[in-house]
C-alpha cells in the first residue's frame, strides 16, 4: 500500500497540492470524507 | 456529605478541578482534544458527519482498504497516461500493518457532551439555590442598549460564534486543550480572548460609572 500512497503523494502533495481535492475541501472548512481521493473521485469499497 | 462548599459562589479551585478532569478525561478516553465550539459545529453538520462515519466504518478492514487503493491508483495512473505500471504496484495488495489512528469521535457523543454541559451548569446553580429562568435582559444590557438589548445579545452571540470558528477554537479548545499543550496559536488566541474581555470590562465600567 505504501507504493500507492507514495504515488498520490508525489502527484499531488509534492507536485501541486492546490489541485488536491482533499486540500481544497479542508481549506473550505468542510469535513473531508475518508474515501475522497486527491483526484476528486470517491474510493469505492468492495466488501469481501 | 457536606455540601456547604456548593452554596453561593463556588471556590475557584473547584471549577478549575472540574475543568481539568473534563479536559484530561476527554483526551485520555477518546484520544482527541476537547473543543466545545467544534462539537457545536459538528452537530450543525450532523448529516454530513453521520455519512462520513458510515464511510469510515467501511474502511476499518485494512485488506479491503489496500485493495481499493490499489484499484484506484492504477486507474489514476492510466488516466495520467502511464503505460508501464511498476511491477510492485500491479501485484496484489498486501494488508499493511500501519499505525492505528484514533477513530473519529461519534457525533452523537458530542450532543451528549453539550447537553451534559448545560445540565451540569443548571445543576450547579440549583445546588447553589439560585436556579431561575430569566426572560428579561440583565439591567446592565438594558442600560447600554435600551429596548434593543435582546437583539444586541443575539448579535453578540453571532459574533462570538463567527470569531471562534475564524480562530479555530474557543476558550475550551484553545484555552484548556491548546494552552495545556503549550501550542503557540492557542496561547495567542487565549491571550486575545481574555485581553479583549478585560479591556471591554474596563470600558463598560467607565461607561456605566
Amino acid at each position: 500500500m505504501e507504493s500507492f500512497l507514495r504515488y498520490w503523494r508525489t502527484s499531488y502533495c509534492d507536485a501541486d497540492y492546490a489541485r488536491c481535492a482533499r486540500f481544497r475541501m479542508s481549506a473550505e472548512g468542510k469535513p473531508v470524507p475518508v474515501n475522497l481521493l486527491p483526484s476528486g473521485n470517491l474510493m469505492k469499497v468492495v466488501p469481501k | 456529605m457536606n455540601l456547604e462548599v456548593l452554596n453561593g459562589q463556588w471556590p475557584f479551585w473547584l471549577g478549575a478541578l472540574a475543568l481539568a478532569v473534563t479536559a484530561v478525561g476527554y483526551a485520555a478516553s477518546l484520544g482527541r482534544l476537547m473543543g466545545v465550539s467544534g462539537m457545536y459545529e459538528r452537530l450543525l453538520n450532523a448529516r454530513v458527519e453521520l455519512s462520513t462515519e458510515r464511510e469510515e466504518r467501511a474502511f476499518q478492514d485494512r485488506t479491503i482498504l489496500a485493495e481499493a487503493l490499489r484499484r484506484e491508483t492504477l486507474a489514476e495512473m492510466q488516466r495520467q497516461g502511464v503505460k508501464d505500471i511498476p511491477a510492485e504496484m500491479a501485484a496484489p495488495a498486501a494488508a499493511p500493518a500501519g499505525p492505528e489512528v484514533a477513530p473519529r469521535v461519534p457525533v452523537w457523543s458530542q450532543l451528549v457532551f453539550l447537553v451534559a454541559m448545560f445540565a451540569g451548569g443548571a445543576l450547579a446553580k440549583a445546588l447553589s439555590g439560585g436556579l431561575a429562568v430569566q426572560a428579561q435582559p440583565d439591567p446592565m444590557h438594558v442600560h447600554l442598549f435600551g429596548r434593543a438589548a435582546p437583539l444586541a445579545l443575539l448579535f453578540g452571540g453571532v459574533l462570538v460564534g463567527f470569531g471562534t470558528r475564524m480562530a479555530g477554537g474557543c476558550t475550551s479548545g484553545h484555552g484548556l486543550s491548546g494552552c495545556g499543550r503549550l501550542q503557540p496559536g492557542s496561547l495567542l488566541a487565549t491571550a486575545c480572548f481574555f485581553g479583549s474581555g478585560v479591556a471591554l470590562s474596563m470600558v463598560l465600567g467607565r461607561v456605566l460609572a
